[in-house]
């Protein structure tokens, strides 16, 4: 199956979890997915993903002015995106479980 | 995570400005406000993303309108609206269009960027050789070349302040579209003076050369030697070797109702190489209708018989004499001195 769709179902959770850790800005959220093993992430669609859990006011975002280049903008999580972490968190595990269980009926070691 | 934001090459940070103006371009039917919160940072990120791979973007990060099309759609926004729908090409002007096409071009093939300090030089030398026209210098080298000059140092200048004011935008795009238009007059200009000179060259060699005089082809020749006496039948080269000749057109103005034609062309049958012009039934020496008339003889030269003394440097035509036009006018002044 392809990983890509995979992903496409978890990024919001995903990204919630690496900001949860430590405030970032967009690229530094690209390259912290990538480092935790999730290679077939977009760099389009992290960035849009940021864009749209704040816009739902699951993030905070400030702009940390640069004297060198461009102005960075850096996401942190607040306390309604805690609790959307938690809630999907949970919904994830319990689906990974249903299919770990699937897969060990079927034989399949995951 | 990293506070020190990571400079790339100057080719660089243009490279990520040009791929977000494009992806920019590709967000504009969104509202300015989505716009701004969409592309905070983008520049940035991109630009550490480009020093960490050190390639173009277009091949790390795919085209800018697919790379949109994936931001907006990450970020729960509706997709772009065709803009090959009538309807959608009136929301974006024709301008917004030929802007974001050029962007996308750049950003596609990062080496036309190559050619920019390429443009600006030719764009100097175009307003360079339009002031050179204006001032009538004709075709110089100086004002292109410092045209050329300025130029360079305004592109450079410029490009260090991007991105421009909309009114300085304005006119700079306005002067590169002028001399965009007037580049093909200059080359032109340059290059049919050196054509008209291959036309020359073209002629066979040894061809007699038409005499010209104060400007003025010269349509005959009346020779006299150094003592003052009238010389028949003369023919007269360059220092080349180049026989001298003058053209027949105004003999065949229908007033030398005489004038022996050849057969074959209808053209004059003189010996156009041999003065002054002769055939047969015609007095060589008649007026020829300027205003003057051939005189019978002339007062002889100073210090005369034709060999080369000091008071010759005086009268230089009537010894060395290649130039025949100085013939007629510099005799008669050197015998007006005393």
């Amino acid at each position: 199956m392809d990983g890509t769709q995979l992903v496409k179902g978890v990024l919001d959770l995903a990204v919630l979890a690496v900001v949860a850790r430590e405030d970032g800005y967009g690229y530094d959220v690209v390259r912290r997915l990538r480092a935790a093993g999730l290679d077939e992430v977009g760099d389009a669609s992290v960035y849009g993903t940021l864009r749209r859990l704040y816009s739902a006011g699951a993030l905070t975002s400030y702009v940390v002015p640069s004297d060198e280049g461009p102005h960075r903008k850096y996401y942190g999580i607040n306390a309604q995106g805690r609790t959307v972490l938690e809630t999907q968190g949970k919904t994830w595990a319990a689906f990974a479980a249903t299919m770990d269980g699937l897969l060990d009926e079927a034989g399949v070691r995951s | 995570m990293n506070d020190t934001t990571v400079i790339g090459s100057a080719g660089q940070v243009e490279d990520v400005r040009a791929y977000v103006r494009a992806v920019r371009a590709w967000l504009g039917d969104l509202p300015a406000d989505e716009v701004e919160d969409l592309t905070a940072g983008m520049e940035a990120d991109l630009a550490e993303r480009a020093a960490e791979s050190g390639g173009p973007l277009g091949g790390l990060l795919g085209q800018p309108e697919a790379y949109a099309a994936e931001l907006r759609s990450a970020a729960g926004l509706p997709a772009r609206v065709d803009v090959v729908v009538p309807d959608a090409v009136r929301q974006v002007p024709w301008s917004d269009r030929v802007v974001r096409d050029a962007h996308e071009l750049v950003a596609r093939h990062p080496w036309l960027r190559e050619l920019r300090p390429t443009w600006w030089l030719a764009r100097g030398a175009v307003f360079g050789w339009v002031f050179a026209s204006i001032l009538g210098t004709g075709r110089t080298v100086l004002l292109p070349l410092a045209g050329a000059v300025l130029s360079m140092w305004l592109g450079l200048t410029l490009r260090r302040r991007e991105p421009l004011a909309t009114p300085a935008r304005v006119a700079l795009a306005s002067a590169n579209v002028l001399a965009a238009f007037l580049l093909l007059p200059m080359v032109a200009s340059y290059t049919s003076g050196s054509s008209a000179f291959s036309d020359e060259v073209a002629m066979p060699a040894g061809y007699p050369s038409q005499v010209v005089a104060n400007g003025e082809p010269a349509q005959n020749l009346y020779a006299y030697d150094a003592a003052g006496n009238r010389l028949e039948g003369v023919r007269i080269y360059d220092q080349s070797g180049q026989a001298l000749f003058v053209g027949l057109d105004p003999l065949m103005d229908g007033r030398t109702p005489d004038l022996p034609v050849r057969p074959d062309d209808g053209l004059p049958n003189v010996a156009p190489d041999v003065f002054p012009l002769t055939w047969p039934g015609h007095d060589a020496w008649q007026d020829p209708g300027f205003g003057w008339t051939p005189p019978l003889t002339l007062p002889p030269v100073a210090g005369t018989t034709g060999v080369a003394t000091p008071s010759a440097s005086a009268s230089p035509s009537a010894s060395a004499g290649p130039s025949p036009s100085a013939s007629p006018s510099a005799s008669p002044s050197a015998s007006s001195t005393p």
